[in-house]
């Protein structure tokens, strides 16, 4: 934690960070980056059990959400010093600063209901009361702590914000206040803040290159492009068309390399397991963690639970097998000829589903991890889509103007692990 | 090849309406289930661009990677967007839907199958905006329908946005 000072701001703090240099917090966000809830994020590493293979990935939500508030207040500010584009977003010179307070909350915010082992605990959120197919998002619980243990905080700043507007930004399906409607881009989109922390950050403390991309130039990019009905959308300015390019091979590298390395999956795989009885021997009798809450007692159940005190019930054999063996550093090992690419859903699926029917005889154990689909880059809808402004005024999707991006395919990389020495 | 009930609905509305456009996807699978009833578990969220779930985009990708679907890009007058269409491959895969179900797309297609993607996306924000004015208190604050629709779609002057609105009520897509 860096040293306060008094300015014409009022008090601030800044904390180094690695990726982007001095990051600067005013009294509002200094004392919610101090609430214990916040501080739980400093026990929930970025990338879970990454470090089996990096082992220098032991970074947390913590830095990357302080990053993630740089990264968006860097974009908006960019936005808003064109006069065309605060009007397309509904922004005046007058309530930017409010809006830039609003967007760095929930960009500070937005993580601060993660579960343990990232995206591996995602797996054991409870389902919803009226749809047991579907389980709650790390999100709901954000929105819940914002309300529940933020909103005295929020509530209390010189700027008459509301921890509506911060919630609206991260996800909650509530009437959208106008002037933030178009912004949630810079939260959750393919070329939000989020990502743009994360690719440099991870890069970083993995030790790999990968992830790198022009930072400048993507801030400097940032535009306002319309959609098919003519709505506002967040896009790239066509002379920034190389620099988008480069943020989609960065992530498609890190995806190839990173996240979908075959130990990571492995771990990715025991995690769900060994957490699943970690949370049964807890008292949670269906492995599944605490529903979300708007009692502050019931919501810290599901807050109790970080990395450390996940991994340290392991310790103690709380986590059967699977959890004896994140201890252990024992993972299942992936099965030849693994990855089956699946190229073609109908030759290639046929392959592997007759080749996992045999391994099924065969092994007593077994992940299939279906999960492993490089889904860098999807071109599947706007939300999710690169936008491009180009100089005669048409948005268009990248995928469709990048011949290199084109090329990229979308291959599904399934593998099949089962434990060591057992062939 | 089986396929799961969303992924047949999206093809059954694509054979029905040749050349659609994502966006016109989108509001159809959103007027099925928040207008019609259709069991279908997206998850809508209000955008600049109204009601919209990734998923439903998710699921059309998976038809098209399965070689059932084909989406074509284009550039017209001034914007970007796609024709979407079902392939050779779909014959004999796309399943025929229940009665009901069918009358359901039927009714969506006749209502809405002609409109352009700009006032698709304003009907379905204000359908989404409707259902939720008193069910979830949007309606709180001294706003009205139309002044919440203004808000999330600017370009739209208030005439334009109550016309729309005694459009659906008329056509009893909202009561």
């Amino acid at each position: 934690m860096g040293k306060s000072t008094e300015t014409e701001k009022g008090k601030t703090t800044k904390i180094r960070c690695p990726i982007h240099g001095f990051i600067e917090l005013d009294e509002l966000e200094t004392e919610i980056i101090n609430h214990r809830i916040f501080q739980r994020l400093k026990r929930i590493k970025q990338l879970a059990l990454t470090d089996m293979v990096y082992p220098s990935a032991t970074h947390t939500r913590f830095e990357h959400s302080l990053g993630v508030m740089y990264m968006a207040t860097e974009m908006l500010n960019s936005l808003a010093s064109d006069e065309q584009n605060l009007e397309k977003l509904g922004l005046t010179v007058d309530n930017v600063t409010r809006v830039r307070k609003i967007v760095r909350l929930a960009a500070l915010l937005h993580d601060v209901g993660h579960p343990c082992f990232a995206h591996a605990g995602e797996k054991m959120m409870p389902f919803l009361p009226k749809n047991k197919k579907k389980q709650y998002k790390h999100e709901t619980y954000s929105v819940k702590a914002i309300r529940v243990f933020f909103k005295s905080i929020i509530e209390g700043n010189a700027y008459g914000i509301t921890v509506d507007e911060v919630c609206y930004l991260i996800g909650e399906d509530i009437k959208p206040p106008k002037y933030l409607i178009a912004l949630k881009g810079l939260i959750s989109s393919q070329m939000d803040a989020d990502r743009a922390d994360y690719l440099l950050r991870d890069s970083y403390h993995l030790g790999v290159r990968y992830g790198e991309y022009d930072k400048e130039r993507f801030i400097r990019c940032i535009t306002v492009g319309k959609t098919e009905g003519n709505s506002a959308i967040l896009a790239i300015k066509e002379s920034g068309l190389q620099m988008a390019e480069h943020m989609v091979m960065a992530r498609y590298s890190m995806f190839s390399s990173v996240y979908f390395h075959k130990v990571r999956r492995a771990y990715d795989c025991h995690a769900e397991r060994a957490l699943k009885d970690v949370l049964k021997a807890s008292g949670l009798k269906d492995g599944l963690f605490p529903p979300p809450s708007d009692d502050p007692i019931k919501l810290n159940e599901y807050f109790k639970f970080d990395d450390y005190s996940v991994i340290s019930a392991m310790a103690k054999g709380d986590g059967g097998v699977h959890g004896d063996i994140i201890i252990d550093r024992n993972h299942y090992k992936e099965k030849r000829p693994s990855p089956w690419k699946i190229r073609d859903e109908k030759n290639d699926r046929k392959k592997f589903d007759s080749d996992t029917r045999k391994l099924k005889k065969k092994h007593s154990d077994y992940f299939i991890d279906e999960g492993a689909v490089t889904d860098y880059y999807k071109s599947k809808d706007r939300e999710k889509e690169i936008h491009i402004l180009r100089g005669d005024g048409i948005t268009v999707p990248l995928s469709e103007i990048s011949d290199m991006i084109t090329k990229i395919g979308q291959p599904k990389n399934n593998k099949v692990l089962c434990p060591l020495g057992r062939e | 090849m089986s396929l799961d009930c969303n992924k047949n609905i999206i093809l059954n509305l694509i054979k029905q309406r040749p050349d659609m456009g994502k966006t016109a996807l989108m509001k159809f699978v959103f007027f099925l289930q928040e207008s019609f009833d259709m069991d279908l578990d997206y998850d809508f969220n209000i955008y600049t661009y109204g009601p919209y779930d990734g998923e439903v985009l998710e699921d059309l990708d998976a038809v098209a990677f399965e070689g059932l679907a084909d989406t074509e890009f284009y550039i017209a007058d001034g914007y970007s967007g796609y024709k979407i269409n079902l392939t050779e491959n779909s014959k004999g895969i796309v399943k025929d839907l229940s009665e009901e179900d069918q009358e359901k797309i039927d009714a969506v297609i006749n209502l809405f199958g002609h409109e352009t993607a700009t006032r698709l996306e304003l009907l379905s924000t204000i359908v989404y905006v409707a259902n939720r004015f008193e069910k979830h208190g949007w309606g709180g604050g001294g706003d009205t329908i139309f002044g919440v629709v203004k808000d999330i779609k600017p370009h739209f002057d208030i005439a334009t946005i109550e016309n729309a609105y005694k459009e659906l009520l008329d056509k009893k897509v909202i009561s």
